[in-house]
């Protein structure tokens, strides 16, 4: 899983590398996605299975290194849900599909 | 039931009738019992006879003499009598606990059960209970309660005696009182289907919402699983349903989260019930195990029955005294204890609230002495 | 590894070590932040007492997997009971016109005069032929407009056709009407003791915040006309009849205390602490009366706890947390069209134009009103009640507007008691399904939401005793001094 995290020498950009063997395509550009308001953010390959996201803040603030730390517990949150979807995917279709079933 | 004991006249086969008091017509006397004070000619006719005297002739019916407290048979109440001298009251006129014994059988084993179970044959309690409908066919009753062991394991039998006392008695509040395991297949359950839903309830049942616990405290595995499906099943077909639960030491830790669950995913349910330990049979046995006191229970059970009247449910407290309740429940408290088996301890004729509360179990081994405390004045209410 | 099955939840730190778990139905749990790793790890022991009140919220179930489905399906099936009365809620614009002219009014009201944006009667009387195929048993119908008191006549003709038909279908109808009260005469609410038609009417805070947006046409302030109405009004149809609601600007949003207080003093029976619909007029003014959602939210929860204080000398619930408090702690269903899913749009609330067009909300006739009639769904005049209701443009829109499949929505903690709002999301960003993150309608509820939550979390006894009091409507639950 190992995430390095290191910030810009001006201040303003921060970046994070994370492991795609732990963390898959869906959870890194969901989680992007809840940052892409006040960031600006790219993630680029780095070494082999792993890339780096960086984050720019729009309105030109200084970047809070705290901010990485955050982003890095909800990409494990947000693979936490995939892989929680795909284990009660079944369950969840049957709960619907019982409580829509006609009465006998 | 309430037992009177006496001496038999004579080797009789049981039977069952309705006492009388008064005396009746020569042409009615053929399923009464007269209870009199002493065997004369007009004892004649009579299925049977009670009395305190001393025994009749040999012309008398068959009868049962030198019977002591004969002033607690009231007239229209229904008797057994059998050659060992008993009699067996299993219908009280003025009561409003009135059951209908099916079976021995029970398919739990319960850890607190105050009537442990036999493999006994049902059909002698199946006549039973045909008899006592015969004899009431036609009066009115307020209430009946089909109990056992548990009664749904009597089969096809069970629905046609509920059928009976549901349509012979509209005017009745009549209960099945079960753990529904047998309901948790579709097929028994439809069989309740040509019975009238409007005055009957379903008492079932239920100590822990949490499988593992649940299964402990009945003593069989798969139960609770059983018994929701069943209660699901039964409310499915229209009738209403109580949950009771009884608080041991295995559960009372839990009522809080038993009480939330019930609202969350049996809100359906008609009544929830707490009920108190009757100490007698397994659980007398076992009373190390199971016997919890107020102290300890009461904060929880506060919490679950006051989460419950948040909510809008219908929730009694049974079995347990006033002066053992948390005071902001007490009046969810009901006078539940069956009148045959009710006392009360010598401090409680200093109770302001005696009328209003429902004592102790005269069966139980042994009772939180330590926790009477008369109320000096009448509770606000 | 333990073998126990997890059932279908969504989750959300809530605080540093609080995990929020809510589940398919509606169940909610909270669960420190090391447990939770066990749980989905699947090596949290069974002997835990944390397992236990997973197994008893139904996060999930080990051999007896069947009870527990069945469980969560009746709870869901009870949840979303609301889609089988279908559209119940049925809002005819009586007339455009109106006597009054408020700052942030959505409805492009025209002259008083104007009798062309008046509906007519042989308009209302195929609006209420469609409205009773609807299935429902209980259809409700709300006279708005502009001023539906404007145009009476067509009001009392509506009242009694539907009464008329109501009778022949054996349904129970129920009527409200909309009114700013102002230019309302004691006949015509006569008319509505009568025939038993609940007033809702406007009341935005005391003199100087009421005036500073509800004002007549020459823009002076309606507060006192009003309040003199108020009183005849409760007086002739019963104080339970009358309900008010307000609508927070920038001139209350810091004030919402007071407006409270106007309430509480007038003797009304609840609040409804509505924020600002960014359309129509209001647009244009938003500089002015606008504010950011998270300001609403921020100053929203600040005057809950104030009400809740006031429930211990009054019975007084905030109508919106009362909605949402039952969608947490219990399992019915709770009628609110605008925030449901899939959306109540059409299939539970349509809104009938005074020229008998028929939109799924009223906000989908405030766009065709600028010029864009994506939403319309034909008319009551010529379109059948199936090409309506059971139309393609319906489904079509329906079936993209559900939290449980949109992104973020279908990962949200909230997504049990949250809802979507197609035509919204269609006036913000051009498309009917859009990324809610960011937008105000999921700041605001995410916001909401998050604030009832951690009320919850800290709430004694007496603030229970409150909360339930609201949503069961039962008044003498709370001790009050």
């Amino acid at each position: 899983m190992a995430t390095l995290f290191s910030m810009n020498k001006d201040g303003l950009t921060g970046s994070l590398v994370a492991s795609t063997a732990f963390f898959s395509r869906d959870c890194l550009l969901m989680v992007s996605d809840n940052y892409s308001k006040e960031y600006y953010i790219s993630i680029d390959a780095h070494e082999e299975e792993q890339v780096r996201v960086t984050l720019m803040k729009k309105d030109g603030e200084k970047f809070d290194e705290r901010v990485l730390r955050e982003f890095i517990n909800e990409l494990i949150d947000f693979q936490t849900r995939l892989m929680l979807q795909k284990e009660f995917g079944e369950i969840r279709k049957k709960i619907v599909e019982y409580a829509f079933s006609p009465v006998e | 039931m309430r037992v009177l004991k006496g001496l038999a006249s004579r080797n009789f086969s049981p039977f069952i009738g309705e006492i009388t008091r008064k005396g009746r017509t020569f042409y009615s006397r053929k399923s009464s019992v007269l209870l009199t004070d002493d065997m004369g000619l007009s004892a004649l006719g009579y299925r049977g006879c009670i009395t305190s005297g001393s025994k009749g002739k040999f012309y008398h019916p068959d009868h049962i003499y030198n019977v002591e407290n004969t002033d607690l048979l009231n007239e229209g109440d229904i008797v057994r009598l059998d050659n060992v001298g008993n009699i067996e009251v299993l219908w009280e006129c003025n009561s409003h606990q009135n059951c209908l014994f099916l079976t021995e059988r029970c398919n739990c084993r319960c850890v607190m059960c105050p009537q442990p179970p036999q493999n006994s044959d049902s059909s002698v309690f199946l006549n039973q209970a045909e008899e006592v409908l015969n004899l009431l066919k036609g009066k009115q009753i307020s209430d009946c309660c089909l109990t056992g062991g548990e009664p749904t394991l009597v089969g096809d039998k069970f629905f046609v005696l509920l059928r009976r006392c549901v349509v012979e008695h509209p005017e009745a509040f009549i209960t099945v009182l079960s753990n529904g395991k047998l309901f948790s297949e579709h097929s028994f359950t439809r069989k309740l289907s040509n019975i009238p839903r409007e005055n009957c309830i379903f008492c079932i049942s239920l100590h822990s919402e949490i499988d593992m616990l649940h299964d402990a405290i009945v003593g069989v595995h798969g139960s609770c699983s059983a018994t929701q499906q069943g209660i699901y099943n039964l409310a499915s077909f229209g009738f209403p349903v109580e949950i009771r639960i009884v608080i041991s030491r295995y559960n009372y830790r839990y009522l809080v989260q038993f009480a939330e669950h019930m609202y969350n995913y049996f809100p359906f349910c008609a009544h929830f019930v707490f009920m108190g330990l009757e100490l007698h049979g397994c659980a007398a046995v076992h009373s190390e195990e199971i016997d919890v006191d107020p102290l300890e229970y009461g904060p929880y059970l506060r919490d679950a029955v006051l989460l419950m009247i948040r909510r809008g449910m219908p929730v009694s407290v049974y079995n347990i005294p006033l002066c053992m309740c948390p005071s902001d429940i007490r009046h969810v408290a009901s006078q539940s204890i069956s009148s045959w088996k009710n006392i009360w301890m010598e401090e409680c004729n200093r109770c302001m609230e005696k009328d209003n509360c429902c004592g102790f179990f005269s069966t139980s081994v042994s009772i939180h002495k330590n926790f009477i405390k008369p109320f000096t004045e009448r509770i606000e209410r | 590894m333990n073998q126990y099955t997890i059932f279908p939840f969504q989750f959300a730190r809530l605080s540093q070590n609080d995990i929020l778990m809510v589940n398919e139905c509606g169940d909610f749990l909270f669960l420190p932040e090391d447990i939770f790793q066990l749980f989905v790890n699947h090596t949290l022991p069974e002997t835990s007492e944390y397992f236990c009140k997973l197994k008893s919220h139904i996060f999930c179930a080990d051999e007896n997997i069947e009870i527990a489905l069945q469980k969560t399906a009746a709870r869901y099936r009870t949840r979303k009971s609301f889609l089988r009365e279908f559209t119940s809620l049925h809002m005819m614009v009586i007339t455009l016109r109106c006597n009054q002219h408020c700052e942030y009014c959505q409805v492009s009201c025209a002259d008083r005069d104007a009798h062309k944006y008046d509906m007519s009667k042989e308009t209302a009387i195929k609006v209420i032929d469609m409205i009773f195929q609807s299935p429902t048993q209980r259809p409700k119908i709300e006279f708005q407009g502009g001023e539906p008191t404007l145009n009476w006549d067509v009001v009392t003709a509506s009242v009694l056709y539907a009464e008329k038909i109501a009778l022949q279908q054996n349904k129970n109808v129920s009527f409200v009407i909309c009114t700013n009260l102002t230019g309302i005469t004691t006949s015509q609410l006569e008319f509505c003791k009568d025939h038993n038609i609940a007033i809702s009417t406007s009341l935005d805070g005391e003199r100087s915040i009421h005036d500073s947006c509800r004002k007549d046409k020459s823009g002076r302030g309606t507060y006192d006309a009003f309040m003199e109405k108020l009183e005849t009004a409760r007086k002739i149809v019963g104080e339970d009849m009358v309900g008010a609601l307000m609508t927070t600007t920038a001139f209350s949003l810091n004030k919402l205390k007071d407006v409270v207080d106007e309430y509480v003093r007038l003797g009304m029976d609840g609040i409804f602490i509505r924020s600002l619909n960014p359309y129509g007029f209001a647009a244009e003014q938003s500089a002015t009366l606008g504010y950011s959602m998270e300001s609403f939210v921020e100053k929203y929860l600040e005057v809950l706890k104030y009400i809740i204080g006031l429930n211990a000398r009054v019975f007084f619930p905030e109508q919106f947390a009362t909605l949402l408090f039952s969608r947490i702690l219990s399992p019915f269903a709770t009628g609110f069209v605008d925030l449901q899913s899939p959306s109540g749009a059409g299939i539970s609330g349509a809104i009938y134009d005074f020229d008998g067009s028929v939109f799924p909300a009223d906000e989908a006739r405030m766009l065709a009103r600028m010029g864009d009639r994506h939403f319309c769904l034909g008319n009551a005049a010529t379109s059948s009640y199936h090409d309506i209701f059971a139309g393609r443009k319906l489904k079509e829109m329906t079936s993209g507007a559900c939290v449980e499949t949109t992104f973020p929505c279908a990962f949200c903690v909230y997504q049990a008691f949250c809802g979507t709002d197609p035509v919204r999301n269609y006036l913000e960003s051009g498309s009917e399904v859009r990324n809610m993150s960011h937008s105000p309608f999921c700041i605001k509820h995410k916001g909401i939401l998050r604030g009832l939550f951690d009320i919850l979390r800290k709430a004694d006894d007496m603030t229970k005793d409150i909360i339930w009091s609201w949503i069961t409507y039962n008044p003498s639950l709370v001790r009050r001094i």
